[in-house]
């Protein structure tokens, strides 16, 4: 059979084996009008998968397709194989039947073409009878696979998408994992002007820019206090020595209740591990600042142990009021840590992942 | 036939398209809802993660003579300032970026008021107060109080402020000059330091809205 139509060999020489019978294949062949999906074709070709076009007669049963164990063609147009020009393209249309056969699949009729069958065969007829001298007279139907529909999803269209979806699986991921954690923005820390021990002025704009470590007691705490003071003392060690907080400088306040500074001064030369600022805090202070700016209990009697971390913009970002199993020094440094994390990354697209933190609440 | 053949895998070939084009213009719209919900917006202030209600001023009288009731402010962008009228620079700074950034809001600039409250009570009466803040926008309001009350509502909002320098006989008064936002729902949610652009206030106040 000789391509016609177009005249032109779509395919290539090489790019077919026919398999089975060469004749069994010769009268496949329904139609020999070159059409189809040359692009299309080429593709399933070059897979070099053999085609297997069975001749089928009508007195072939369907088991016996059924049971073929050839490999699917899967081509929606066009049949190429030769008959000694080793390839050919070939116009759906033209076939009777447009099939996929497979080694599980079940036969099936295109039965859009089915209609062409006479037309096909008295084609067919002939050229056999020109070609070979002899006349087919036996109704043959070329059964090749059916393929699915030609679209296919272009390569950059699948890489988009997983892209698309890597993207939102990450957001999920960080949303749940929360790799970054931050220690929210509670709300802001009082404004105050209150005397050291040694009688200085110290205002909390005196704070600004650095992370302030606060806490409460209550004047005469003796040693109820001690291990408030020791951790305090602790904790300014430990930050000073190994966290950097991104240039941000670190501060320990005391806040004496109940006292003036000569009261600060005495408490602060009672206390065995005394670092840091000491503050005096009576009269209408004790209650704007520790009371309703802290929110923490002026009267001795409901004295418990707490702290509060302070970040460089004025906001409370840790609030321990409670003591817990954790000692209260390792839970301190290391939240200090977080937020000298985010210091240290408070600019470009880090800046962007901490705000997410914030978003997503990654707190500890 | 083979014209029909190939108008039939033409049909085919447009359906995938257009519903490969339907997926992907679905999967970008939701992949750009997802980012922009992840995305927070870069406030130039810092926003309170679980706002509050803003502090009472309970004890401060507006320039009118009525007493400060935040609730009159709900529905509406509430941003505070404490300052004073003899404030140098930095007060009238601010106020003046203010009441630019207020009318850069357009139509919503209506739904955006400043109460700024003076910290010096002493030298800024109350009629006094209401014409300066005025000069920057006809909407701002002023208010003040006793140093008791000013002292209280000051703290709980982060303020410091305290008699400095002494100018023969005049005197500056220290403070803390942040800008606040308390939001329509009378949350404080955002505190502006000093220094103020005017595009990042503005697009901070249409997110805020």
């Amino acid at each position: 059979m000789t391509p016609s139509g177009l005249g032109e060999d779509l395919l290539g020489a090489n790019t077919v084996d026919p398999v089975g019978d060469p004749l069994a294949a010769h009268h496949a062949i329904g139609a020999n009008d070159v059409g189809g999906s040359a692009g299309h074709i080429a593709s399933r070709i070059g897979d070099r998968r053999p085609l297997d076009v069975e001749g089928v007669t009508d007195e072939l049963s369907l088991s016996e397709l059924n049971g073929s164990r050839h490999d699917p063609l899967n081509l929606v147009s066009g049949v190429a194989f030769g008959d000694g020009h080793r390839s050919g393209v070939f116009d759906s249309a033209r076939i009777d039947t447009v099939d996929h056969i497979g080694a599980d699949d079940p036969f099936t009729v295109d039965e859009a073409v089915s209609g062409q069958a006479a037309h096909g065969e008295t084609s067919r007829a002939q050229r056999d009878q020109d070609d070979d001298g002899n006349s087919e007279s036996s109704q043959q139907r070329t059964h090749v696979t059916n393929g699915s529909d030609d679209w296919r999803i272009p390569r950059w269209a699948k890489v988009l998408i997983v892209g698309l979806v890597v993207v939102f699986a990450a957001a999920m991921v960080f949303a749940f994992a929360q790799p970054i954690q931050v220690l929210p923005r509670i709300r802001l820390a009082p404004g105050y002007a209150l005397v050291n021990d040694a009688g200085d002025s110290v205002t909390s704009e005196d704070a600004r820019g650095a992370i302030t470590l606060y806490t409460f007691v209550p004047a005469d705490c003796g040693g109820d206090c001690a291990d408030v003071h020791r951790t305090m003392s602790e904790v300014a060690n430990r930050v000073t020595d190994g966290i950097d907080l991104g240039g941000a400088e670190f501060r320990a306040v005391t806040m004496v209740m109940n006292t003036d500074s000569d009261g600060a001064a005495l408490m602060r030369a009672d206390a065995s591990d005394a670092s840091g600022v000491w503050l005096a805090v009576d009269g209408a202070d004790l209650n704007n600042v520790v009371g309703l700016g802290f929110s923490r209990p002026t009267d001795p009697a409901f004295f418990t142990p707490g702290f509060a971390i302070v970040d460089g913009w004025g906001m409370i970002r840790g609030e321990y009021r409670y003591s817990t199993l954790a000692d209260d020094a390792d839970k301190l440094v290391r939240h200090i840590d977080l937020l000298g994390s985010e210091l240290r990354n408070d600019h470009g697209f880090a800046s962007f992942v901490y705000e997410a933190a914030h978003a997503f609440q990654c707190y500890p | 036939m083979s014209d029909v053949a190939e108008a039939a895998r033409g049909s085919h070939r447009r359906r995938g398209v257009l519903a490969v084009l339907s997926v992907l213009g679905l999967l970008v719209l939701v992949g750009w809802l997802a980012v922009s919900w992840i995305t927070p917006h870069p406030y130039s202030g810092t926003v309170l993660q679980a706002p509050e209600a803003a502090p009472s001023m309970d004890g401060l009288v507006l320039d009118d003579g009525s007493e400060v009731d935040l609730t009159a402010f709900e529905g509406q962008l509430l941003l505070v300032y404490f300052g004073y009228m003899s404030c140098p620079d930095v007060c009238p700074t601010t106020l003046s970026m203010a009441a630019s950034a207020r009318r850069a809001l357009g139509d919503d600039a209506d739904r955006v008021r400043l109460l700024m409250i003076s910290v010096d009570p002493e030298r800024d009466s109350l009629d006094a107060l209401g014409d300066y803040v005025r000069s920057f926008d006809d909407s701002f309001v002023a208010a003040t109080g006793d140093l008791g009350t000013l002292d209280r509502v000051a703290a709980q909002y982060g303020i410091f402020f305290g008699r400095g320098e002494e100018l023969g006989d005049e005197y500056a008064v220290d403070h803390t000059a942040t800008l606040m936002g308390i939001d329509t729902e009378g949350h404080l949610r955002i505190v502006w330091p000093a220094a103020l652009e005017l595009d990042r206030l503005v697009a901070d106040m249409r997110e805020l809205l």
